[in-house]
Order: C-alpha cells, then sequence, then structure tokens
C-alpha cells in the first residue's frame, strides 16, 4: 500500500512541496515486494536539514546496496504540512514509494541534537506506532536509533527497542542481515531483539532495569536477560581506506541547508577538548589517504553536478596532507568552475594562503573559535591556543583585507569567572585596536566583529560529564554583563543562545531513564521542532518539568560525584573512564593535554583497537 | 554559442520552484560535461535563462531554457548528453541553436502563455454558459499578489485574457484553455484566473481540484497574430513536438474579443 494520491492532495496547499516528493538524482528505487528488509531511514527534523547530513548519505546507499534490503527516507513534516497530514488523516510517509512509514520493518532515527528528541516521539505518533516499546506487539516496525545522542540512550529508552552505538555502516548491514534471518524464522519480537542484542555495539535498553538510591543517583542496571552484554562497547570502523562510502549522492531537487558535495577526510580528533564530546567518542583518528579523497571528490561531482565540495572532519588542518591535498583539489575544483568550502580550519599561515585563494576579494567572513577569554580558562577546557596565536591569526586577516570577524566563546564553562568574561571583551577590543592600526584611523571603515557566545551544555563521555550547568539566571546575568561591556564599542556585535534552550539540552543529554517521562508529557503538551527558535516552547517544557516533578538540581545543577554511576556508562565509548576523571582533575588544576599525536595520553581507545594508522604527527 | 531547449516540467516536478529548476539544470550541465559560459564580473554565474517562471504546482509542456555554451556544439550531442542526467519528470523536446543575430534574448520575446486547466468538479454543470456570462462582464475581478508588499490587491484582469474557453466537458468535470498576457510586461497567473471564475460562480476555489499545465509560450509574429516562442529551422529537430504541445499559432485579431 502507498498514499501517493492522499498526499497529492496536499502538496498543493503547503508550503515548499518538493520537499515531500523525492524523485532526486540518484535516488534508489526497488521492488517493496522483492525486499526481504524494508528500512526507513528516519531524520526527526526537516528535509533541508536531513539532507545535509552526510551520515544520511553514506548509510542509505550502504544498506541499498544489499540486494535484500531496501533503505527509504523519511523526515519531519514542517508544521503546516503536519497539520494537513493529521486533519486528512496521511500517515507519515517514505519519500521514495509514499508507503506508510507503520509499514517498514525496521525505523532507524539518528539523533544528531538533544533538542530533536521531541520529534522522535512526533513523527511516531504521526505514523501510528505505539511510542513506547513495552506497546508495541508483533507485526509492529522495530524502532532503532543511533548517531551520538545515542551514547547517552537512557531518555529515550522506553521508546526505542534497540540503539546502535557508534560507527553507522558495518552494524546497519549486520542488523539487516539479522532481520532477514529472523523474518525467515518466523520467530517472535522478542527473539529478535535477543539476536541484535548479540550484535556488538547494539543497546537493547528493554534487557535492562535501572535501580535507584534514596538520593535518586543510579545505583545499578539490573539485567533483565542473561545474554546481554554487561556493557555495550561502541563500534569502531578500522580501516576508512576499505570502509564504504558512497561515490554518488542523493542530489536534493530543492535548496537544503548545505547543497553540496562533502568528503569526509578522517574521522576523530586527537586534541581533547574537555568540553567536546564529538572529540572524544569518535576517537580514535582514522584517516583517508590523499589519493582516496581526491578521487571520491572527482567522482561525486561528476555524479551530482554541484558547485561546491567540501571537505569534512573535526579539525580539517589536522589531516597529515592537508596542504598538497587541498592545493591539489583547489587547481581541480577552479578548473571546472567548483568552489571549495574548509570548515575547521585552524588559522596558520597556510590555511591563510588557502583562503586568500579560494576566497579571493569576496572574502565572506573569518570564523574563529577561542571558546573563553583568558588564558586561565582556555588551559581549563584544554584549548591549546594562545593569546598570541589569536592575535597573530586577526592581525593576519586584517591585513588580508577580511572586513567580518566571528569570534565564538562559551559561557558558563567549569571555573568561569566574570574576569573571564572581562577576557572576551577584552579581546574584542583588542582586536578592534588592530584594525584600527591596519586602516589607520579610529573609524576602521565597514571592519566588524561579530561575538558570539553559547552557553555550556555538559555533555555525556567528556570529562565536563560531572560539572553543573549555570543556573538559568546566571547565565541571563552573564549574558546582560557582556552585552554592557560591548556595547560602548562601534563595529562589535553581540550575539547569544537562549538560556532555556541550554537547560533543555542538557537536561535530556544528561538525562536517565525517568527522563523518558518529562519528553513525552512535552510532546504531548505540543512541544516539537524544539531545534527552531520559533517553535521552541520553554514554558511547555517547565509545564512538564513540574507536573513530572523531575529535580533539574539532580540532573544539572549539581557537580556530580567521580565515583557514581552515570546513567550513559552502561556504553562504552571507548575512552575510559579513568582517563575521563584524570582530565577532570587537570582541568580544575588549570593543567592542559597535549594533542595525542604527539604521545599516546592513555585515554584507553587502544584497548581495542591501534592508533596507529596514519596518525603522523 | 547560443542554444535552446525545449522542455516538459511534469509530474512531481511541478513542485520545484523557479530558482530550483535553475539549479537544477546548472547541475545537469555539469553532470553532462557540457562547459556554459559564465558571466564576468564579482560573482561569475553560468550564463542561462528560463524564458517565463513557470508557477509552482503548476505542470508544463512548453518551457524553454536559453543558454550559452563555451564552445560549439551538435544540438543533437547537448540533447543526448542531457537526457540521462536529468531527473524523472524533465522531459526535453528540442535543442536547437540560436541565430548569433538574435539580439534578444528569448525571455524578453514572450507576450502570450497558454495553460489547459482541468478541474474536477461538477461535470453535470453548464460550465459553457457560465463562462459566457463571465467573460461578457465589464471588468473582470482578479485578487493578485503584489510583489512589493506582498499583499492581495483587486485587480481587473480582463485587459490580459486572450481567450479562455471550454475545450472539453470532461467526466470528472471541465477542461478550460486559456490565453494569457505574460512576460516581462503584463503577466497573469492562471491561478488568479480559475479562483477569479470561481468567486464570481461563488463556489469553493479548492486548488486540489485542479491541474494546471503550460502547453506553450508564444511571441508576435511580426504580423499581429502569435507563434510559438521558438520554431527550430530543421523540421527534425523537434518541429513535431513543439506542435504537439499546443496550437501551432494563432491568427492576427483571434480570441474571445474578436
Amino acid at each position: 500500500m502507498n498514499c501517493t494520491a492522499q498526499v497529492e492532495r496536499l502538496l498543493c496547499r503547503v508550503e515548499k512541496p518538493g520537499r515531500y516528493i523525492g524523485g532526486e538524482l540518484n535516488m534508489v528505487n526497488k521492488d517493496p515486494e522483492k525486499a526481504v528488509t524494508r528500512f526507513g531511514f528516519a531524520f526527526p527534523d526537516t528535509y533541508e536539514i536531513g539532507m545535509s547530513y552526510l551520515g544520511l548519505q553514506i548509510l542509505y546507499f550502504a544498506m541499498n546496496r544489499l540486494e535484500d534490503v531496501f533503505c527509504e527516507r523519511i523526515f519531519a513534516p514542517a508544521a503546516d504540512m503536519e497539520a494537513l497530514m493529521r486533519t486528512e488523516g496521511v500517515p507519515l510517509f517514505t519519500l521514495e514509494t509514499k508507503t506508510p512509514a507503520g509499514e517498514m520493518d525496521i525505523l532507524g532515527f539518528t539523533l544528531q541534537y538533544e533538542l530533536c528528541y521531541t520529534n522522535v516521539l512526533n513523527m511516531l505518533d504521526l505514523a501510528g506506532i505505539p511510542l513506547k516499546s513495552a506497546d508495541r506487539r508483533e507485526g509492529d516496525p522495530f524502532i532503532n536509533a543511533g548517531g551520538p545522542c545515542a551514547f547517552n540512550p537512557e531518555p529515550l529508552a522506553d521508546f526505542v527497542d534497540f540503539f546502535t552505538i557508534g560507527d553507522g555502516e558495518e552494524v546497519a548491514e549486520e542488523i539487516c542481515r539479522t532481520h532477514g534471518e529472523w523474518k525467515a524464522s518466523g520467530a517472535s519480537r522478542r527473539a529478535f531483539l535477543e539476536a541484535v542484542a548479540r550484535i556488538p555495539g547494539v543497546y537493547v535498553p528493554s534487557f535492562y532495569q535501572p535501580a535507584y538510591g534514596g538520593n535518586g543517583v543510579l545505583e545499578c542496571m539490573d539485567k533483565l536477560w542473561a545474554g546481554a552484554p554487561d556493557r555495550v562497547e561502541k563500534r569502531i570502523v578500522e580501516d576508512m581506506e576499505t570502509c564504504f562510502f558512497p561515490d554518488r549522492f542523493l542530489v536534493p531537487l530543492i535548496e537544503v541547508v548545505h547543497d553540496r558535495a562533502v568528503v569526509e577526510i578522517f574521522r576523530g580528533c586527537s586534541r581533547g577538548c574537555r568540553f567536546c564530546q564529538a572529540g572524544m567518542i569518535y576517537r580514535p583518528v582514522r584517516e583517508r589517504s590523499m589519493e582516496a579523497i581526491l578521487s571520491l571528490a572527482e567522482k561525486q561531482l561528476a555524479a551530482s553536478g554541484h558547485e561546491e565540495i567540501s571537505l569534512l572532519s573535526l579539525s580539517t588542518s589536522d589531516h597529515s596532507q592537508v596542504e598538497p591535498l587541498i592545493t591539489e583539489l583547489m587547481g581541480r575544483c577552479r578548473k571546472n568552475n567548483v568552489s571549495i568550502s574548509l570548515p575547521s580550519l585552524r588559522l596558520d599561515s597556510f590555511s591563510f594562503r588557502v583562503l586568500e585563494e579560494i576566497q579571493g576579494y569576496k572574502k565572506t567572513g573569518l570564523t574563529f573559535a577561542p571558546e573563553a577569554g583568558t588564558q586561565r580558562l582556555r588551559d581549563v577546557v584544554n584549548k591549546n591556543i594562545t593569546e598570541k596565536d589569536i592575535f597573530d591569526a586577526m592581525e593576519q586577516a586584517i591585513s588580508l583585507g577580511w572586513n567580518s570577524l566571528k569570534l565564538y566563546f562559551m559561557a558558563g564553562l567549569p571555573t568561569e569567572t566574570f574576569e573571564d568574561l572581562d577576557g572576551i571583551a577584552k579581546l574584542a577590543e583588542e582586536i578592534m585596536e588592530i584594525s584600527y592600526r591596519a586602516h589607520g584611523s579610529r573609524k576602521g571603515g565597514r571592519f566588524h566583529i561579530t561575538v558570539s557566545l553559547s552557553n555550556f551544555v555538559p555533555k555525556p563521555h567528556t570529562p565536563f560529564q560531572w560539572a553543573p550547568q549555570d543556573s538559568p539566571e546566571l547565565f541571563d546575568e552573564k549574558h546582560r554583563y557582556l552585552k554592557e561591556k560591548l556595547r560602548r564599542f562601534k563595529g562589535i556585535n553581540f550575539r547569544y543562545h537562549g538560556t532555556g534552550t541550554s537547560r533543555i539540552e542538557a537536561l535530556l543529554a544528561k538525562g536517565d531513564r525517568r527522563t523518558g517521562d518529562v519528553l513525552l508529557r512535552a510532546w504531548q503538551l505540543g512541544c516539537k521542532l524544539d531545534g527552531w527558535t520559533e517553535h521552541f516552547r520553554y514554558e511547555l517544557w517547565q509545564q512538564a518539568i513540574e507536573e513530572c516533578g523531575v529535580d533539574m538540581e539532580h540532573y544539572i545543577y549539581r557537580r556530580m560525584d567521580e565515583n557514581e554511576l552515570l546513567p550513559w556508562d552502561i556504553i562504552d565509548c571507548g575512552v575510559s573512564k579513568d582517563f575521563l576523571k584524570a582530565e577532570w582533575e587537570r582541568a580544575q588544576r588549570g593543567e592542559t593535554t597535549e594533542d595525542c599525536r604527539k604521545g599516546c595520553k592513555n585515554c584507553g581507545v587502544n584497548r581495542r583497537t591501534s592508533c596507529e594508522r596514519r596518525m603522523t604527527p | 554559442m547560443k542554444y535552446v531547449v525545449k522542455f516538459s516540467k511534469t509530474g512531481d516536478l511541478r513542485y520545484i520552484s523557479h530558482l530550483d529548476t535553475m539549479r537544477l539544470f546548472q547541475r545537469a550541465f555539469k553532470r553532462a560535461g557540457i562547459g556554459l559560459l559564465h558571466s564576468q564580473g564579482f560573482n561569475p554565474h553560468p550564463r542561462m535563462i528560463l524564458a517565463l517562471p513557470l508557477p509552482l504546482g503548476c505542470e508544463s509542456r512548453g518551457e524553454y531554457l536559453e543558454f550559452h555554451t563555451a564552445d560549439a556544439m551538435e544540438p543533437s550531442v547537448i540533447k543526448e548528453r542531457l537526457e540521462p542526467v536529468l531527473p524523472r519528470g524533465i522531459g526535453l523536446l528540442f535543442c536547437a541553436p540560436i541565430p548569433e543575430a538574435e539580439r534578444k534574448n528569448l525571455a524578453a520575446q514572450v507576450v502570450l502563455a497558454g495553460y489547459r486547466l482541468e478541474s474536477r468538479c461538477d461535470p453535470a454543470f453548464d460550465w459553457r454558459e457560465a463562462l459566457n456570462a463571465y467573460l461578457s462582464q465589464e471588468s473582470i475581478l482578479g485578487e493578485r499578489r503584489q510583489k512589493k508588499t506582498k499583499s492581495y490587491a483587486v485587480v481587473n484582469i480582463k485587459p490580459w485574457i486572450k481567450e479562455f474557453s471550454l475545450s472539453e466537458a470532461g467526466e470528472e468535470g471541465p477542461v478550460f484553455f486559456a490565453l494569457l498576457s505574460a512576460g516581462s510586461g503584463d503577466n497573469l497567473n492562471p491561478e488568479v484566473l480559475l479562483k477569479s471564475f470561481f468567486q464570481w460562480l461563488d463556489r469553493p476555489y479548492l486548488r486540489w481540484e485542479h491541474s494546471l499545465c503550460r502547453t506553450e509560450l508564444y511571441k508576435s509574429d511580426g504580423n499581429g497574430g502569435f507563434c510559438p516562442l521558438f520554431i527550430p529551422a530543421s523540421p527534425a529537430e523537434g518541429r513535431e513536438a513543439a506542435g504537439r504541445s499546443g496550437p501551432e499559432s494563432i491568427p492576427a485579431g483571434a480570441g474571445w474579443e474578436s
């Protein structure tokens, strides 16, 4: 069954109907009747956001390589479409064949940010699938979830049948194969969950029962089925050279957020910033060779016709062959009128040569992330850059003609005081001075700086996981303080994030299984698309928190004890808890830890894998 | 070298906007390995232009894309290379060279657009009678969206209706043909006409009950009549395809007004 005709009636009445039609170049179309496993890749946000996500493209083509598997895409409808779907009784559907999502065998959600959790519930509801795993029956789809937020699966544990932790390329295939065998055997729903629980990297929450002490702290996770693993180890794709990467992409028919070809140049990061979850959970660093990158770039551009290509990694400048790679790629792109975008570039002299070359006279803006305003606090977070690095980079940028600089900072980092905020103002002020000197006048012309301040959200599996978050009142006070300080300077814009979203993000990031109740209640009250400023309803979240009697102090405002059992300890992210503890202690002493390319820092990931592959300093 | 491709845009592709269609072709040319000439200046972009934007949700069997390639190519080669790299829903009708002597681009030549409007409602009703009465009004009021203020303004659309007739009384409802002013001067969206007609009839206008399809774009034939926007010099280049999509040409004085 498909709902093509029903969808058709809605399309002429909604904004951007192109979001719902599929039919993009390189879209996979298979005979649904012949597929043993129908997998719905569900992105819990709108089409434009989901289609900008590289992981979707990788897993979509990786799964569709398998003959028995048909992987289709499902996105969250925008508010206008959802309203029409509900009044006309149209269920959530796949883009490929307009099949109701409820008819998939497995629905796999990717969790890229915490504020998408209400969308997961909303999509299940739109699909007519029981929200809680316990209420699903034989014949209902299995609900799966992966992505970075799955590293603390507990807030979604009641809603998701099984999680996949870590790199998805290989485990997705194993799950599909297991599903095929299970389907042929005609066994029960439970039998499938037992079978996937045996696959490394798979966590089936219903096989565990958390027990809490009187103080609300987790005491233990009781296993309800002996076959379940004690801890779930994240999956690691060992070799980027042999691992699957698509040589063609789905090319959206409408404009999406990142409308470009992408090649992932390496996975993981060796820098060890203490607030950064990606820097911990994606370890170890695994590079793709320059030859492989160039060949993939060429194939993708030929197959997609994109006008722009982006190199993706957590820190582009750290690729061992970054200079020859970018030089070669620039040469090839210039010939074909293709532009290059290089996110996460360290601002050293090579980068400036590159940026000068690709941006030329139309310098769009330069972004730089010192994260903190003083050297003391930068040392605490282990952002290994000095004041001199910052000023040298800014001086170079200004002398090369950049008129718009953007500086990223975080408020509420552990040990932060108002002196650190003064430091932010001082940095901005001194950069203005550099500009005055360079331009020879106090006017400075068109030159301006944007100071962008986000709120620190402690994340699981980082050295700062034990740290408390600032209260909303304190965040507000800090915002006001810095706003006042920066107001005096012409040419400095100040932007900051709302405290409401940061608070909810922290709760969902560090929550346990009981947090699921708040999530459910918030959704019932009407929360969805929380990542969109215009849709986020803080007062409804507040109401849900109050109704569920959640103690925010317990979850996000207290400094957690290093020895307590954490809700996400059930997941082994590769990096050891001892390492995180040691880093947390060093942070409080203001001691830095250098990049582990310069020598192993015993983070623990090499207990299971080797860090040797192309880790040249 | 200057070329034109005539194409159809049908099925789900009608939900792709004008700008997205431009981007779609820009990428298709890249995939096909056809190098377009780029404009000079600060923001070089490929030199290509669609003759007339198509309203979102409207199909078409008469779209024209004019473009400049870096090197001269056989039109048949362009068509062969482009065809396999286009998404389903875009169909190439012909590709032909535009004479170098032609000064005006196609977009500047468009004066009329033909539409086939299929309505799935009330097949028993006397639509012909209703049409005649509607068209005999002194002035015909329609709601047009103002580009600047983004609000709706009621205007007299009668001068922009060259023809509005019943082409068949289908089983599901009436099928109309409309010939409307188009191009950089006056331009009437067929939906504005349908809405005006239904409102005048005191019937609800439900967008999903109507299928809109542009059949052809016309330019002045120099003798007071109109002809399709571009007719390839050699019949092999798709005269047949051009003819299938709409009335070949419109003699001077034709239309309901005469």
